[in-house]
């Protein structure tokens, strides 16, 4: 693992192409035989890298080596997997398979391909497996197996503490994980690129898979939403599915890549869904990670990467929920790893780019369009600049082609275009509204354009009686509901630490605006070198786009109502990365030199304050969801097995019925279809529930006493009124935390 | 057996596997490793892992238990004074639930039904003919409110 014994490639004494197609045997036999864990690791493995590692040495035979085959191989893969399975699922229909994403089929597929594989290798003598086995030492086989340790240990602790509420197992977990980051950044130069990936991959699976299962079924907003689609496409064993048509439907992410792994596999659709989002992510932090240090040195690339990408809120905190954005955001850095470093053979980098950028649009519309923008500035600034042609990755043809998928993916497979005319319309009616709400310039370039407002009951009750007047007049209300007062709930925030509490705070402002700061800079010293020197052409033009699309996302009241954000800089940090790397290895000889170690502890620092660690010491906060049994993010975005079970019940019986349910409870319903189904209304405010509607009131409201209420963009909660509905209502489902409140007879 | 001999007969098991290793043709022996390693992963994996897990008290399932009313339900409507209503139980664990039945504020029956873990038990209760759009409350023990259905006309 140290540098003095650096891994050396020991030449293979079998015949080319033996070990990749016994690997595909393997794989064979791992599905075809009745599930275990091992054969499901093998073969969710095997299945997306085998071929997505001969179909990377059939474009490029050499040039690609290391890790960064391995990731580009992953990505290829991935690709391949997703549609292949599309293909199946469209065609099989027409040729008489009432269910080609069912088991049997897909089964007869993937041996097929399999097949295939081993063949490929043994004919042509390709032998990427044996190529990777080769470079491995006895004892890597002992470090991957103990880097696997505090993963497991991440999972151990949120199963515990969603059990017994204890957190002692999930500290250990986090103290690991950052532990693991630490050491990655300041052993940077002390240990090779394997190694240092391997513990900056473990450090970040072992934080992000201490979410995904917090509240005992799944923890987050749209992730539900992604169970219930990819449970449609499961149980309608076809793509595209029947009865879906929104957006979420045509991504590959939520339909085929499940579907398949299910029944290829036999894996839960849940722990797939929990799973494999830490994966992706780990694999983007590692693929930046890997760009970067072949621009800035190990250290500094690993820092970067800490800071930028890992020590970003949205990167442990909303991007583990969201299935189809962590594929496609995968795909996108080894997009940004082709176009920053292209290996020899310029024209099949092209090629794999497109391949690549087709992964990315059948993973998640918003990235894709996005992408599509970035790559059109790269290749507009390469062309205006006339840099050398063969020294781009993103040439018309190649920029065609990815953008030109995305395009037509997202518009005729996802139908996004009622999405996209929707923005446009908003942007047509108010215009951008930069900098919206009142104060200072720099205080509302602080806020953001964040348009939430929080609002307390007695403004909720006056916006629902409004709602009511307008929205829901055709209700039948009891006119008892008039009386009823919506208190203030306690929300259980952390105490805080007196003087500690405000300067963290503080500093945590300031840390934000620096690192904006910075990025700046670094965007600004690129267009310089752009200018001076034709430098990095392309990776400037995708910051260009980068900080355009960050700078109006952040500013934009209007956008901000269409679009998360800090979903849209995530993505367009993975470009800064890159261009911060390029700044500080030309300022690396002129600066301060800073010790790797505490560059670690500075790294470790920021992921731990992104994770939520401070808020222990600021008043009235929300403690971090990873560590504590309670607070209003648990509150707002984890669903029990409980409440799972109680939503399913609800909207298994009642039918063509209005079902009621505030945000809270509504996250479990969006797992059966809530969030298609017509006649679902977020709102238990007694005022504006209709007598004949069913109401669902999960763990939040029944045992928390909290209902959440979210009125344009405001949002507010308050006492759940439950003995009203107790009083009025027949109560049709009970269990320790969850009630089915039937129709009001009166 | 002295822990000396354990070490022992070991030390000979990997003595004769060498010698065995190199008496065969090396890609018979390398095929036949590939072919135990891999049969006893998928063998052994899943009870290791379920091991693992019940040390680390992972395994444990929620204790859930449930009740709904199974007639009412379908039709969604109150119920008439006289029949019987279906309530069906789920628990998570083998469990004895206690009910009572109350009308117009008193005990009319109660009973006791066992719960077995993952399946679900069904009750009927014959409801006393009581004035009409009366509450009928089902309680039932540890859940967080009673099942409760009007008597209509």
């Amino acid at each position: 693992m140290m540098k003095t014994s650096p891994a050396t490639s020991v030449p293979s004494q079998r015949r080319p192409g033996v070990a990749t197609a016994t690997a595909a045997l393997i794989v064979a036999v791992s599905i075809v035989i009745p599930a275990n864990p091992a054969a499901q690791v093998i073969s969710s493995v095997g299945l997306i890298l085998l071929p997505g590692m001969i179909l990377t040495a059939l474009i490029i035979p050499s040039g690609l080596t290391g890790q960064r085959k391995l990731l580009v191989s992953t990505g290829v893969g991935l690709t391949m997997f997703c549609l292949v399975g599309a293909a199946a699922g469209a065609i099989g229909p027409s040729l008489g398979v009432g269910h080609p994403l069912g088991r049997m089929p897909l089964v007869l597929l993937w041996l097929m391909i399999l097949a295939a594989v081993g063949i490929i290798a043994t004919l042509r003598r390709l032998d990427p497996v044996g190529e990777a086995l080769a470079a491995l030492h006895r004892h890597d086989y002992w470090w991957i197996t103990a880097l696997a340790v505090p993963p497991c240990v991440a999972l151990c602790g949120a199963t515990r503490l969603n059990a017994t509420g204890s957190n002692g197992v999930a500290v250990a977990a986090t103290v690991l994980g950052l532990g693991l980051i630490l050491t990655a950044v300041a052993l940077g130069d002390r240990i090779i690129g394997a190694a240092q990936s391997g513990l900056f991959a473990s450090g970040v699976v072992t934080l992000i898979w201490q979410l995904p299962t917090r509240g005992g079924w799944l923890w987050g907003w749209d992730i539900q939403h992604e169970f219930s689609v990819a449970s449609a496409t499961i149980t309608s064993g076809r793509f595209p599915v029947p009865q879906l048509h929104d957006p979420y439907a045509g991504m590959l992410s939520l339909t085929v890549l499940p579907a398949q792994l299910h029944f290829l596999n036999g894996m839960q659709l849940r722990t797939i869904l929990v799973l494999l989002p830490g994966v992706v992510l780990a694999g983007c932090a590692v693929t930046t990670l890997v760009t970067a240090r072949r621009i800035a040195g190990s250290v500094y690339a690993a820092f970067l990467v800490a800071l930028l990408i890992v020590g970003t809120a949205s990167f442990l905190t909303e991007l583990p929920a969201l299935m189809r954005q962590s594929v496609a955001l995968f795909m996108f850095t080894l997009l940004l790893q082709l176009v920053a470093d292209p290996p020899a053979r310029i024209r099949r980098v092209r090629a794999l780019a497109v391949v690549i950028g087709a992964g990315l649009a059948v993973s998640h519309y918003s990235s894709a369009y996005l992408t599509a923008g970035a790559v059109l500035t790269a290749w507009l600034l390469a062309t205006v600049l006339r840099t050398d042609r063969s020294r781009r990755v993103l040439t018309a043809s190649a920029a065609t082609g990815i953008v030109g998928v995305a395009l037509v993916w997202g518009l005729f497979v996802a139908d996004t275009a009622s999405y996209l005319s929707h923005v446009a319309q908003a942007i047509r009616r108010s215009g951008l509204e930069l900098l919206p709400g009142s104060g200072s310039p720099l205080s509302r370039w602080l806020k953001g354009a964040s348009s939430g407002k929080s609002i307390s009951p007695s403004q909720i009750r006056s916006l629902d009686v409004s709602g009511r007047a307008h929205l829901y007049s055709w209700m039948t209300v009891d006119p008892r509901a008039n009386s009823i007062r919506l208190t203030k709930s306690s929300t259980p925030g952390s105490h805080g630490v007196p003087i500690l509490g405000p300067i963290i705070q503080d500093v945590t402002i300031a840390a934000r605006e620096a690192i904006l700061l910075f990025v700046i800079l670094a965007v600004l010293w690129g267009i310089w070198r752009v200018i001076r020197r034709r430098e990095h052409v392309e990776i400037v033009g995708f910051a260009l786009f980068g900080a355009f699309a960050s700078a109006v996302s952040r500013t934009s009241g209007t956008l901000t109502l269409q679009f998360n954000t800090d979903r849209v800089e995530a993505q367009m940090y993975l470009i800064f990365v890159v261009i911060a790397a390029y700044l500080v290895h030309n300022l690396r000889a002129r600066i301060w030199q800073i010790t790797p170690f505490l560059l670690g502890v500075l790294a470790a620092l920021q992921v731990a304050f992104a994770f939520g660690i401070g808020a222990y010491a600021v008043a009235n906060s929300s403690l971090p969801v990873a560590l504590a049994s309670t607070g209003p993010t648990i509150q707002q975005l984890a669903v029990t097995p409980a409440d799972r079970d109680a939503a399913r019940w609800a909207i298994e019986f009642a039918g063509n019925r209005v079902l009621q349910a505030d945000p809270y409870s509504s996250l479990a319903l969006d797992d059966f279809g809530g969030a298609d189904r017509a006649k679902t209304i977020a709102t238990v405010d007694p005022v504006i529930v209709d007598n004949d509607a069913w109401v669902l009131a999960t763990s939040a409201n029944v045992t928390d006493h909290t209902a959440r209420a979210i009125i344009g963009s405001s949002s507010g909660s308050f006492v759940f009124p439950r003995g009203y509905f107790i009083r009025t209502r027949a109560i049709l489902y009970v269990s320790r935390t969850d009630i089915v409140f039937g129709a009001d007879p009166s | 057996m002295k822990s000396s001999a354990i070490v022992e007969s070991l030390r000979g098991l990997a003595r004769r596997t060498g010698q065995l290793r190199r008496a065969v043709n090396p890609d018979i022996a390398r095929i036949a490793l590939v072919v135990m390693v891999m049969a006893g992963a998928f063998l052994l994996s899943g009870p290791v892992v379920r091991l693992i897990g019940d040390a680390a008290g992972i395994n444990e399932q929620p204790y859930l238990e449930s009740a709904w009313f199974v007639q009412p339900a379908a039709s969604g409507a109150a119920i008439h004074g006289g029949s019987s209503v279906g309530i069906a139980f789920r628990a998570s664990r083998r469990v004895k639930v206690h009910w009572s039945e109350l009308a117009a504020g008193a005990t009319v029956s109660s009973g006791t039904v066992r719960v077995g873990p993952g399946r679900s038990a069904t009750i009927q209760v014959r409801l006393p003919v009581v004035r009409i759009r009366t509450w009928v409350t089902i309680s039932i023990d540890h859940l967080a409110a009673p099942l409760r259905v009007e008597v209509e006309p």
